[in-house]
């Protein structure tokens, strides 16, 4: 168990507030059950520590460098008293005052959503990364610095807290230990959602004292808005890409066709994350593959932002959420199309279908539905020629939080599981009550200095752990394994899971999304759209 | 009316105004983003958490939603405390009973409370063989008074004691517990404590508490009780006063969080809410990062939104 921590320490000097020991992780099973399942964690360099405030846990997602001088530190705390501030303001959080209020007011700290965070259990049951440590945090900053009452008022309530810069920065990072994945929500008996607190702080740091990690701001929703996408993708490189992923697809299927990109009146805008064309294009192949077999009508767009479904203001700033949410629609509006298909990102789905849902208004209200459900459709309707027996090998489905916990989506793609995979298993737990697979709230793309090593070694452990629990008694490399995961981010944070774990060479573990399934069974295709290890693609049988 | 009469009466009103303003406060608070978290009870036909969006089109369809699943998942939480059965299992076991204790006291009080106001207009049955002797309507009410007023206390004293415990002992509990938690419980069992004692050497039929209550609705003159009743309705003037500013008020703000928040899934389809995704939209917006950029809030959230960064 993890050491005891009071919400006082945060404000203490200059020591690392907590060391993490591999040791204390929860177990895994074989063959991670030795010194196998804890590689180290790195520590940051010398000079990288004399730059960068650690002094949570060794990590740093926010990278903030250390105040200069006492004028800097006071403007810290300054800024984000006034930030904290805004965030009980009708006007400018109209966005989620009435949950962060009800979030701040009744918590019993019974610790009942401590036992559902798959990063507390992970850890150790470190105490700072307990759901209600942050949330309390902040309730007692509240109730200390801002609320009417005085001291002795607020120390009878426990608000013993020390504002400086140290305890403003600790907090801050310690919001980018939490991938939101809401479970802890589900679980309380009140019903409050300490995520929802932490997504508040980060808002607090990104939108009044302009800090957030670059991976999520600088380099994801502003250079999404500028130039077209979070990777960086301008349109024209859209279009490169979308003419190299047709040849791809007629070496791999025969099949030629153009994929229509801006065309007008089309019935389905198909949006997705844009990180698939460049390190998953399969998967907007296989898209395109099964919307071609269906004669469905769609469209991709090349406008900015309309080809990338990311919305990463989700995770920590309702401002840039607007705006990308407003421009996804914007583009819809233009192609005067009939529904947006969202493809397999979870956040996305989340963001533009659900959260998104009291943004558009008016002409930008298009409906928005999710490809899961369009591809239940399809598989279910008949209209793709499929044999189940070309998926013969194990699989297991992660159901990405976004998708199924938060959206209530959770059968379609099960349905099809069923239908195209014989070796389909279920993890336990799964469904609405499945972990995060450990890279949410952006987790999945924040790759820098040792923070990925954090991400892997405890966001996703439970996760890495549930997949060995789905496949025990095959773990064998010899027999390939298909972890299904319908979602962008899920999938990046599977891919450094395994590599982080030696997963793939050590135990044949795959990972993959679900319309690759679809299109690996369809009989009118001669080849394996799906491709193991040479040596391990499983025959067909006759 | 004597002034610990009149005192418990103005505690009765701060305390229901007190909760009024928590609940209008909560009502009041602007349309948020939706932050619903699935199983939704009232999907219907979706007890493994599904959501209309599993349905293709779906904003062509008539929304089921079922009433019934959501009232089902509510009883359960309210009388059972299911969440807390399935999800920690021993913190259920000293806090389930302390709360029932809680519903029995709260309905021994209206109890009190009805025969208080029965004996202002008519008589008052005095103990068991008064009740007796006044027909079956208040004997009923004199036996379901002492039913729920000795079992309330009896679970609140024994589940109240186990919280406190509980918390003492276990430093995961203890770790983030404020004094204001330890004396919310030790004021409750305070509260239960003295009643039972009272009851216990003063007052075993309770007649001197109706009695106490039915001097709030006579005209006629105050007739003097003894100092223990009067204190013990002091005390507990005293706590309900104090309990709306406390979390313990959560029975308000469940309704919220669950109603408001977890459960609230309601497209934007119509024109409710296209007027009020207008009216939010165009509040001012007052942070003040760089990329916001908005010196004295003159951009609203729709012309923040058609901005490029």
């Amino acid at each position: 168990m993890g050491k005891a921590i009071t919400t006082r320490e945060l404000a203490a000097a200059d020591r690392q507030l907590v060391r993490l020991d591999p040791a204390d992780f929860v177990p895994l099973p074989p063959p991670y059950d030795g010194a196998e399942g804890q590689p180290p964690l790195r520590s940051l360099t010398e000079s990288q520590k004399q730059r960068l405030d650690d002094s949570l846990d060794g990590f740093t997602a926010l990278r903030l460098p250390h105040p200069q001088n006492r004028e800097e530190e006071e403007q810290l705390v300054r800024r984000f008293l006034d930030g904290v501030r805004r965030l009980l303001s009708a006007d400018d959080n109209w966005t989620f005052l009435g949950p962060l209020m009800l979030r701040l007011d009744y918590c019993a700290k019974c610790q009942t959503c401590a036992e559902a965070c798959p990063i507390y259990l992970a850890s150790g049951r470190q105490e700072i990364y307990r759901p209600t440590f942050r949330s309390e945090l902040l309730r007692r900053i509240i109730k200390k610095y801002l609320a009417p009452g005085g001291r002795i008022w607020s120390g009878f309530q426990g608000a013993d807290i020390d504002l400086n810069w140290r305890t403003v920065a600790r907090l801050g990072e310690l919001a980018y230990r939490c991938t939101l994945c809401r479970r802890c929500a589900q679980v309380c008996p009140i019903g409050i959602g300490n995520a929802l607190i932490t997504r508040e702080i980060r808002k607090v740091f990104s939108q009044e004292m302009g800090l957030a990690p670059a991976e999520l701001h600088r380099l994801g929703t502003v250079q999404q808005l500028k130039t077209g996408s979070s990777t960086g993708m301008t349109p024209a490189a859209l279009m490169d890409s979308i003419e190299l992923m047709q040849e791809e697809v007629e070496e791999k299927t025969g099949m030629r066709f153009e994929w229509p990109v801006d065309r007008e009146g089309a019935d389905i805008l198909l949006i997705h994350n844009a990180g698939e064309f460049l390190s998953w294009p399969e998967n907007p192949e296989a898209f395109a593959i099964v919307l071609e077999k269906a004669g469905i009508s769609w469209t991709l767009s090349s406008e900015l932002v309309g080809y990338d479904a990311v919305n990463y203001g989700v995770w920590y700033d309702d401002v840039q959420f607007a705006r990308i949410a407003r421009r996804h629609a914007e583009v819809a509006r233009k192609l005067k199309v009939k529904k947006i298909v969202i493809g397999e990102c979870g956040h996305a789905h989340k963001a533009l279908t659900v959260v998104a849902d009291r943004i558009l208004g008016g002409e930008f209200n298009i409906p928005r539905e999710s490809c899961l459900t369009l591809l239940d459709h399809l598989v279910s309707s008949g209209r793709l020629q499929l044999d189940p027996r070309r998926n013969d090998f194990p699989v297991t489905l992660h159901d990405p939080c976004n998708i199924v916990r938060l959206m209530g989506i959770v059968e379609p793609q099960r349905r099809i599981l069923r239908r195209i995979a014989p070796g389909f298993r279920e993890m336990s737990p799964s469904g609405t009550q499945n972990y995060c697979c450990g890279g949410g709230s952006g987790f999945a793309i924040m790759d820098g200095l040792n923070f990925p090593d954090w991400r892997s070694g405890v966001a996703g452990r439970m996760k890495f752990k549930q997949i060995l629990e789905a496949f025990a008694g095959e773990l064998h490399p010899s027999v390939p394994k298909y972890v299904c995961a319908p979602c962008s981010n899920c999938k990046g944070q599977l891919r450094g899971l395994l590599d982080y774990f030696h997963a793939t060479r050590k135990c044949g573990i795959y990972y993959g999304g679900l319309v690759e399934l679809i299109v690996n069974a369809m009989a009118d295709i001669e080849q394996p759209f799906i491709t193991f290890d040479a040596e391990l693609i499983p025959a067909v049988p006759a | 009316m004597s002034v610990s009469q009149g005192f418990c009466l103005l505690c009765v009103a701060v305390f229901a105004l007190g909760l009024a303003v928590r609940a209008v406060r909560y009502s009041r608070a602007p349309m948020h983003l939706r932050w619903e978290l699935y199983p939704v009870p009232h999907e219907a036909g979706k007890p493994y958490g599904g959501s209309y969006y599993e349905e293709p089109d779906w904003w062509r369809r008539p929304r089921k939603t079922s009433f019934l699943g959501d009232l089902k998942v509510m009883l359960s939480e309210i009388f059972l405390h299911a969440g807390l059965w399935h999800h920690n299992r021993k913190m259920w076991m000293v806090s389930y009973p302390f709360h029932l204790g809680i519903y029995c006291v709260a309905v021994f009080l209206l109890l009190l409370a009805a025969g208080g106001v029965a004996g202002a207009a008519g008589p008052l049955p005095g103990g068991p063989a008064a009740a007796a002797s006044s027909g079956l309507a208040p004997a009923i009410l004199h036996y379901l008074t002492l039913g729920f007023g000795l079992a309330g206390m009896l679970l609140v004293i024994l589940g109240g004691l186990g919280v406190l415990a509980r918390r003492l002992a276990n430093r995961d509990l203890r770790s983030l517990t404020a004094p204001a938690d330890y004396f919310n419980v030790g004021f409750i069992l305070a509260l239960a404590v003295t009643w039972f004692v009272t009851w216990l050497c003063v007052d075993p039929s309770f007649a001197l508490a109706r009695g106490f209550v039915r001097g709030v609705f006579d005209s006629a003159p105050a007739t003097p009780v003894p100092p223990a009743v009067a204190g013990e309705m002091v005390l507990l003037g005293l706590f309900l006063v104090y309990l709306p500013f406390t979390h313990m008020s959560h029975f308000i703000g469940k309704w919220f969080t669950y109603h408001h928040v977890r459960w609230d899934d309601s497209p934007n389809l119509g024109p409710a809410y296209e007027r009020k995704v207008a009216a939010a939209l165009n509040r001012p917006v007052g942070w003040s990062a760089p990329h916001i950029s908005n010196p004295g809030k003159k951009k609203t959230w729709a012309e923040l939104a058609r901005e490029v960064e």
